[in-house]
């Protein structure tokens, strides 16, 4: 533990010996398969759908599912898969020779064309086109295996352990009620874990602040903890959850959930964003911090912010070289930017350079052009609340310039029903706001729950609250308890996409990666087809419907489109996100119940 | 004339399409979300020739022959595959039901194939064929993009004038001397000749305003999507014993539903566990190397059920003049469509009944014809 607080552990778990494509590597068994493979310099996890485009990881969140890599006979998330002694991973380097015959017909594109009205023809190149897509096969290995359904009872549920999910559940426990936490990574903390840096307005530590968390919740009797568990959403009869570790399938029974699943780090959108080592910026930091994986020499972090100086910050002290760019001057952050490092601002558009992963980078300028030698690059330009489950849950979601689409609630962290948030999933800032809502959602839930003896409490938090708020200056937060008193969604008004690094759209810039799709596309609906609701842009495309279900993209597209048209994002919208957000197989589903 | 067409789904399409192009006058489309918002982008997306009887079936085959016709002219692609429709039948039953309704698709021309539990082991290999009796195989069967046919209608009518009225709910229809006068929206009245209502499973909600009531009902029905893997599955397959179907897209993604009993009426389009597991259970006992596939998401969508499970068309002779439907399709309305369109389109320009269109009119249920049919799916 000390070691690690200390900031200097060393990689850490039994030395294993794995192999890629027959070569043999040294990995780590507390390291997932594709951070090993990394830090050897293996970076190619597989090809994408359509185009054959070389792919790795962008982040190490189970969530976000963009390339299945073939480890033993299984097609797997190779950042959910921890290294073992003997694992087999296996990329295929060849393009079937008609891809690029038909390439023309696989981007996306494909099916938007004329081409075929001979009805023979049709018939080839349908037979063509189906067998043509970069698809794991489905086969009889998992045979073998068995899932199973278990239910789970408490009488509050919460998902995601972060600083604000495990104040949630601290707070709750304190009151006499059961708790359950739900938390997709190997163990709890969120970003206390990674990010060394302490929580702005916190008066105390991060290291400390863990610590004392981590052993109150350890130590509490009330709190049950279920890790590397993705929490999948609502159904109609019940909320679930998933291990794909324990081959489980959970079915929750609560009295309420508090919801704080933190925020997405936005892909940013570029040339080649989508080749191997381009990374979210939390990634970047885990990495670096928490797996202390030597990632290069060089880093280009996309976007001026003061979580880039955080990661800058990091990255320096981990011996890194940093350049930063953005797409405007931001004054306020000008200041301390020296001691990071290069700082190109003006940025007119972004090209990342490599045959398999990223070598280098050109960057166009008001002044220029650039070209740098970079090892990789580090999306930090714009983090989203990570929505996915509200919208699943039908829940109102309105956009905030510089925020993004933010779920409605009110200063209880209210949602809806028995539902509350708290934290980066309700748009704040990461800071002690994430402690205070922690408690509110806690008190408030508790509450509900028939604890009418915290009212008192809950008041004097809430002033605690505003008064935070008002010191950081996050007065957004008043129009969004404003929206959760009435009906009507008070209108947005158009931003520059934070995260739009191109001049024009271009067939290298991808939106989607899961179904390989590009900016080009995009513009191509909007502008030639005229959709501009994100729900018609996502039937004309299929963005959204990969197996990330558009927890990478969905943002990125609406804002995307709601530049290309000139619209308010809140008139492009999102679209309806379905039950499981992550998905489940199916022999865990048919496995059966257990008691 | 005005022609009011009250229905952005396929079938509002089709129909705006169709009169458009026979220049029937000013032609208005009210949607009250988005185009396709209903449940013709929550399709399984399957086109078939096979039903039980006749009229359906005879209605289908020049309904997707329609639609071939026209893919030709759309922008978009409708993405026909015939990968056919199978059958599993797991009783003598069901075998002397389909080798007796053959006759009569033999006589329309789309006989179909009887196999044997070797030959379907032979010819798919991935089906557990250890309790199935034998098998009829329709290969005129099969699939279309749902999403594309849709656009492709909507960018034909438009180009040929539609005015098309999104997020534009129609709240009431005003009748005056039992003739259709105006239609009632949000911001006001609109002066219409004729009215056409294509709302699906909304249907009864405007029609039941003024006065008339059709026995029909809809029903909630849930659908299972995989993750997508390397295209294996061609044809749907229909499992007669647990009620499960289940086929794969051209995406690659594995698509199916399961009967669940659901209660009737309007309720919330969400998807219940409970549903998904009955499915992955019926599924992976008939195509065990399922197993590995991953659920990815559920959706629902209305089945518009009539008490003989076939669409409605046209009108009865005693309604306000100038009011027509077409609704009521009980589960496979996305292939009939494109003939709905048409012949009403005539219908209504005419005044004649096109003998196609003549067993589908909501008079059948008055005079007591019903068509009975009770090969539905799902
Ligand atoms: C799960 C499922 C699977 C299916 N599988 C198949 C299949 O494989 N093959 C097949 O052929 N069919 C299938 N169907 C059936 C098919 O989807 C429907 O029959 C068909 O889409 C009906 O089209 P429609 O245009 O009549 O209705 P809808 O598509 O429902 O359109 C009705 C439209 O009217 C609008 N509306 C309603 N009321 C109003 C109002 N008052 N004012 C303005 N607008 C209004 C609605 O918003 C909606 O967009 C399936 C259906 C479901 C639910």
């Amino acid at each position: 533990m000390d070691n690690f607080f200390n900031g200097i552990r060393d990689r850490q778990g039994e030395k294993v010996s794995i192999f890629y494509c027959g070569r043999n590597i040294e990995g780590y068994s507390s390291e997932p398969v594709s951070l090993a493979l990394y830090s050897k310099g293996y970076k190619v996890l597989g090809r994408s759908k359509k185009l054959y485009r070389f792919r790795g990881f962008y982040s190490l969140d189970p969530q976000d599912r963009i390339v299945l890599t073939k480890i033993g006979d299984e097609y797997v998330n190779a950042c959910e898969i921890y290294c073992q002694d003997g694992q087999n991973i296996e990329v295929d380097f060849s393009t079937p020779f008609l891809v690029k015959v038909f390439s023309p017909l696989l981007d996306g594109y494909f099916q938007h064309r004329r081409f075929v009205k001979n009805r023979i023809l049709w018939r080839l190149a349908v037979d063509k086109i189906k067998q043509m897509a970069n698809h794991p096969e489905v086969r009889h290995i998992e045979a073998r295996k068995t899932g199973r359904i278990i239910r789970v009872a408490s009488d509050i549920v919460v998902v995601g352990g972060g600083l604000a999910g495990l104040t949630a559940a601290y707070t709750v426990s304190q009151l006499g009620l059961k708790t359950l936490i739900i938390d997709k990574s190997i163990e709890l903390g969120g970003r206390l874990r990674y990010d060394y840096m302490d929580v702005p307005g916190v008066p105390v530590s991060r290291e400390y602040l863990l610590e004392d968390i981590l052993t109150k919740i350890s130590s509490d009797g009330n709190i049950k903890t279920l890790t590397r568990t993705i929490f999948t959403g609502f159904f109609e009869d019940y909320p679930t959850a998933y291990s794909q570790e324990e081959r489980t399938l959970y079915i929750l029974k609560a009295k309420g959930f508090i919801i704080a699943t933190g925020v997405v780090d936005l892909p940013c959108i570029f040339r080649n964003n989508d080749i191997p080592g381009i990374f979210s910026a939390s990634t970047v930091l885990e990495m670096v911090n928490r797996y202390r994986v030597k990632l290069g020499e060089k880093s280009l972090i996309i976007g001026l912010s003061q979580n880039s100086l955080r990661i800058a910050e990091q990255l320096k002290r981990s011996g890194i070289d940093v350049v930063m760019v953005d797409n405007s001057r931001s004054q306020s952050i000008q200041s301390d930017l020296s001691r990071v490092g290069e700082c190109i601002v003006n940025v007119r558009e972004i090209e990342a350079v490599g045959r398999k992963c990223v070598e280098k980078a050109n960057i166009i300028h008001d002044d220029g052009r650039d070209r740098l030698e970079v090892d990789f690059i580090v999306c930090s330009a714009f983090s989203n609340p990570d929505i996915l489950i509200l919208n699943q849950l039908d829940s109102r979601l309105i956009y905030i310039g510089g925020v993004g689409f933010v779920p409605v609630h009110d200063e209880y962290m209210h949602l809806k029903d028995n539902i509350f948030i708290a934290g980066g999933v309700s748009g704040s800032p990461y800071s002690i706001l994430h402690l205070i809502e922690g408690e509110i959602a806690a008190l408030s839930a508790a509450y509900k729950l028939g604890a009418k003896e915290v009212e008192p409490l809950i008041e004097e938090k809430i002033k605690e609250y505003r008064t935070k708020l008002n010191e950081m200056n996050v007065k957004w937060k008043n129009k969004v308890f404003r929206n959760s008193r009435s009906e009507l969604i008070e209108n947005s008004s158009f931003t520059y996409p934070p995260t739009l690094f191109i001049e024009r759209p271009r067939r290298d810039a991808f939106i989607c990666f899961c179904e390989d799709i590009t900016t080009e596309d995009i513009s191509r609906t909007v502008h030639e087809k005229g959709y501009t609701l994100l729900e018609l842009v996502k039937r004309s495309l299929g963005v959204c419907t990969g197996r990330c279900q558009g927890r990478l993209c969905m943002v990125n597209a609406a804002l995307y489109v709601s530049y290309l048209s000139n619209l308010d994002p809140s008139q492009v919208g999102l679209t309806k996100a379905r039950a499981p957000v992550t998905s489940i197989p199916l022999y865990i589903l048919a496995g059966g119940e257990e008691e | 004339m005005r022609i009011a067409v009250i229905g952005g789904g396929i079938t509002g399409l089709s129909i705006a399409y169709n009169l458009a192009v026979r220049d029937a006058g000013e032609i208005h489309l009210f949607e009250k979300n988005w185009i396709t918002y209903g449940s013709s982008t929550r399709s399984g997306a399957r086109f078939r020739v096979h039903f039980w009887t006749e009229e359906n079936s005879r209605f289908a085959i020049e309904s997707i022959k329609r639609l071939e016709k026209l893919a030709g002219k759309m922008e978009w692609n409708p993405i026909i595959y015939r990968g056919g429709y199978i059958w599993l039948l797991f009783n003598e039953h069901q075998i002397e039901r389909f080798k007796e309704t053959s006759k009569m698709w033999s006589k329309l021309g789309v006989q179909g194939v009887f196999l044997e539990p070797e030959e379907i082991r032979e010819r798919y290999s991935y089906i557990n064929v250890d309790d199935v009796l034998g098998a009829f195989y329709g290969p005129q069967d099969g699939s279309l993009h749902h999403d594309y046919v849709c656009f492709g209608y909507y960018s034909l009518a438009k180009k040929l004038g539609v005015i098309f009225h999104e997020l534009t709910p129609i709240n009431d229809i005003n009748i005056v001397d039992n003739k259709v006068k105006q239609l009632k929206t949000l911001n006001g009245v609109v002066d219409v000749d004729v009215v056409v209502l294509a709302t699906g499973a909304w249907t009864n909600e405007l029609l039941e305003k003024i006065g008339i009531r059709l026995s029909t009902e809809p029903v909630r029905k849930e659908v299972c999507l995989t993750e997508p893997y390397h295209h294996f599955i061609d044809p749907l397959i229909i499992d007669m014993g647990s009620g499960a179907y289940v086929g794969q897209t051209l995406k690659g993604e594995i698509l199916g539903s399961i009967d669940y009993p659901t209660p009737p009426g309007l309720i919330k389009l969400e998807t219940r566990l409970e549903f998904v597991i009955k499915w992955a259970k019926a599924i992976t006992k008939r195509i065990p190397s399922l197993k590995n596939a991953r659920i990815m998401r559920t959706w629902a969508g209305y089945y518009m059920m009539s008490t003989d499970n076939s669409h409605i068309m046209g009108r009865e002779p005693e309604w306000p003049e100038g009011l027509y439907v077409a609704y009521g399709y009980s589960g496979h309305g996305f292939m009939m469509a494109p003939l709905v369109g048409e012949l009403l389109a005539e219908n209504i320009l005419t005044g004649k009944t096109p003998e196609l269109m003549r067993p589908f009119l909501p008079t059948r249920f008055k005079e007591n014809k019903l068509i009975q049919e009770k090969l539905v799916i799902g």
